[in-house]
């Protein structure tokens, strides 16, 4: 046989010779038995059966799966890394020297304030809101300025301890394990690049968040790849939809060891400025209301409730009407078991400190297994809470009045700014007394008199040595209560609730 | 049902024997040709509506068979020469002489594996062409191609043939 030729027809021929055998009567019949087989099968087939086209549907999981496959592989190839080792932003934070942040609060931006820690790690000195400045010194003394009246006053002061400075947040994380921090790429801000690394809360044992909400938050830190020093360290949410977490989620961008004027961190008030006698009361700034606020936004209608928020609304009704809280913190009921286990912890004497760390750990982890019932939103910058029933709404509203201290309430001006922790700790804002008014007119400076006569004579009044309580019980359909609390005369706390009867 | 029915009949009963032609000279082989067959027939029952509204639906159920007669043909032979043996490949004996069905039989197999090395469109093209005599018109709507392409296939097809087969007797000498 020769198969080799150049010339085409002869090439057809020998092909088709080859190939086209005649077929012999057994295939034939055997393959026209397979046609017979496929044809009965479609006229068994309904026609709701029959083959019908399909856009390639059987290909989508795969194709799916392979696109998933190629933009995973380009991005993890296209992706910006770090060039070094979290280990390495670690070694420099241990030698960080002067501190200068900004925190910011994307949800309550009339809080952001700024801060200073002094080289030697002893002065601090923080700018709020408003045209308060606080500086405080390691000797045990506080200088108030404010900036807008021009007044200064110097008196006592506690130095936060050195677990609660700007310094230790972020020596907390010159100490949190490597193989937790993760690495979240680069990004580009103001002109600059920036390394992420994420820090899981876990790691952070510092931070003091009610650790049911510090597990929904995520802790990212940006470094200068130049200096390998923290840029920004972001609190954000790992839901972006979680109300109560939004709340307290913030950003601080820092500018560290660069050099700052001493006169930042002096305790002598600055020329010009007024200097008020220790004792003498100080005129804290008027707050910056939240976005949106207007004349009647913080008046309270003990029947309604206050501005836009209304008794009964829900947690995200009222973060919507009243704005963000400056804190929040979840409210929990242990059910009977947890009870017995808790006050079973509550009345262990423990031996060191290593043990009382030990049952604050198992007491915090008891309540945050307890029931979610409600929240209580500090609006402290305002001088008011709201109290929401995860039932209910909406039901309770505190106000709280200028004595200090007195028990139960929180003093006022105490200076929690975040830029020492406390903003991550505790919430932004100054605690200032009650800046509204109830619809009748009466605020915190009003006497008993001025509510008698507003409200009428009281349903029931308490004593106790310096302080009295004046309660207006209404028992209409709604269970609802006015309480106006005074120490030496002068109202430390309007609380107005409304609960739904007990039937 | 009935419609469907009648619409199969009428399209695909006219070329039924086109199709095992088409089949059987591709394999050579009974089992073969019924699994290619088989799986051509799944491939027109499934997109039967796209078969139904071609332009020419007749030479689209012949190429279908082709295609399925050269994927068989390539897995067969890749299985052959993954276990080297190549006797049971041909079943095509007629009233030839012993050493004349030899000859034919290797003949063939050659052909077969040249046919197998070309692209998909070249071998379906070139089949059609040789073993159906189909029409260029015919060949180049079954491929979705046009009439040019579809004779270029069939000539890069020879061609690449004409190479292959040069390749695997270069001892035989050429076709006077």
């Amino acid at each position: 046989v020769n198969i080799k030729t150049d010339d085409d027809d002869k090439l057809d021929e020998i092909v088709r010779n080859a190939l086209c055998q005649p077929m012999p009567q057994s295939v034939e019949h055997q393959l026209r038995h397979r046609m017979e087989n496929v044809r009965r099968h479609i006229a068994e087939e309904k026609s709701s059966t029959f083959p019908r086209p399909h856009f390639g549907w059987r290909y989508a999981l795969p194709l799916g799966a392979a696109a998933a496959l190629v933009v995973a592989v380009l991005s993890w190839l296209v992706a910006p890394r770090s060039s070094f080792a979290f280990a390495e932003v670690q070694a420099a934070i241990r030698k960080i020297s002067t501190v200068a942040g900004t925190v910011h609060y994307p949800n309550a931006p009339q809080n952001d304030e700024r801060g200073y820690l002094s080289a030697d790690h002893k002065t601090m000195r923080a700018e709020l809101p408003g045209g308060l400045v606080i500086v405080m010194s390691p000797n045990g003394q506080r200088l108030l300025l404010n900036t807008r009246e021009k007044v200064a006053q110097l008196g006592p002061g506690t130095f936060p301890a050195d677990d609660d400075t700007v310094r230790h947040i972020l020596l907390e994380l010159a100490n949190v394990e490597q193989t937790a921090v993760r690495p979240l790429g680069v990004k580009e801000t103001h002109g600059r690049s920036l390394v992420g690394f994420i820090v899981p809360s876990s790691q952070r044992p510092g931070i003091d968040l009610r650790s049911s909400i510090a597990k929904r938050m995520q802790t990212r830190v940006w470094v200068d790849p130049a200096t390998h020093l923290p840029v920004m360290m972001e609190q954000v949410p790992l839901d972006p939809s979680d109300p109560v977490a939004r709340v307290i989620e913030l950003s601080t961008t820092y500018a560290l060891n660069t050099p700052l004027d001493n006169s930042l961190f002096s305790m002598t008030p600055p020329a010009g400025y007024r200097l008020l006698k220790e004792g003498d009361k100080f005129p804290l700034p008027p707050p910056v209301l939240p976005k949106g606020y207007g004349p009647d936004s913080l008046i309270v209608n003990p029947r309604q409730g206050i501005g836009k928020a209304r008794f009964g609304m829900s947690l995200e009704q009222v973060i919507e009407a009243a704005g963000s809280p400056d804190w929040i913190e979840e409210g929990r009921e242990p059910t009977p078991e947890q009870e017995k286990l808790m006050t079973a912890l509550k009345q262990r004497r423990p031996a060191d400190s290593a043990e009382r760390l030990e049952i604050g750990k198992q007491l915090e982890t008891l309540y945050d297994a307890g029931k979610l019932t409600s929240w209580s939103l500090s609006y402290r910058s305002l001088g008011f809470e709201l109290q929401v029933n995860r039932k209910n709404g909406l039901e309770g509203i505190m106000c709280f009045g200028y004595a200090d201290p007195a028990p139960g309430v929180p003093a006022p001006y105490m200076g929690y700014f975040a830029i020492l922790n406390y903003g991550a700790s505790f919430g932004a804002g100054v605690m200032r007394p009650f800046v509204g008014r109830t619809s009748e007119g009466i605020t915190v400076s009003s006497a008993p008199d001025e509510i008698i006569a507003a409200y009428g004579k009281p349903t029931d009044t308490m004593a106790h040595k310096n302080a009295k309580w004046f309660v207006y019980a209404d028992h209409a359909e709604r269970e609802r209560l006015m309480i106006f609390g005074f120490v030496d005369g002068k109202i430390n706390l309007m609380h107005f609730v409304t609960q739904k009867k007990e039937r | 049902v009935k419609s469907l029915i009648e619409e199969f009949d009428q399209i695909v009963a006219p070329v039924e024997r086109q199709m095992m032609q088409t089949v059987w000279h591709v394999l050579g082989n009974v089992h073969d040709a019924e699994d290619a067959l088989q799986d051509a027939l799944t491939i027109i029952v499934k997109r039967w509506k796209r078969v139904a509204q071609h332009i020419n639906p007749r030479a689209l159920i012949v190429k279908i068979c082709a295609e399925c007669a050269y994927d068989h043909l390539r897995r067969k032979l890749r299985e052959t020469r993954r276990h080297q043996r190549l006797d049971d490949l041909d079943e095509t004996s007629c009233d030839r002489g012993p050493a004349e069905e030899l000859s034919q039989q290797e003949l063939r197999l050659q052909i077969m594996s040249a046919i197998s090395k070309l692209s998909r469109n070249q071998a379906v093209a070139f089949l059609l062409r040789n073993i159906q005599e189909q029409s260029y018109d015919d060949i180049a709507a079954a491929l979705g191609c046009s009439v040019v392409t579809a004779r270029k296939h069939v000539g890069r097809a020879r061609q690449r043939l004409s190479v292959f087969l040069h390749q695997l007797a270069p001892h035989k000498g050429t076709v006077p």
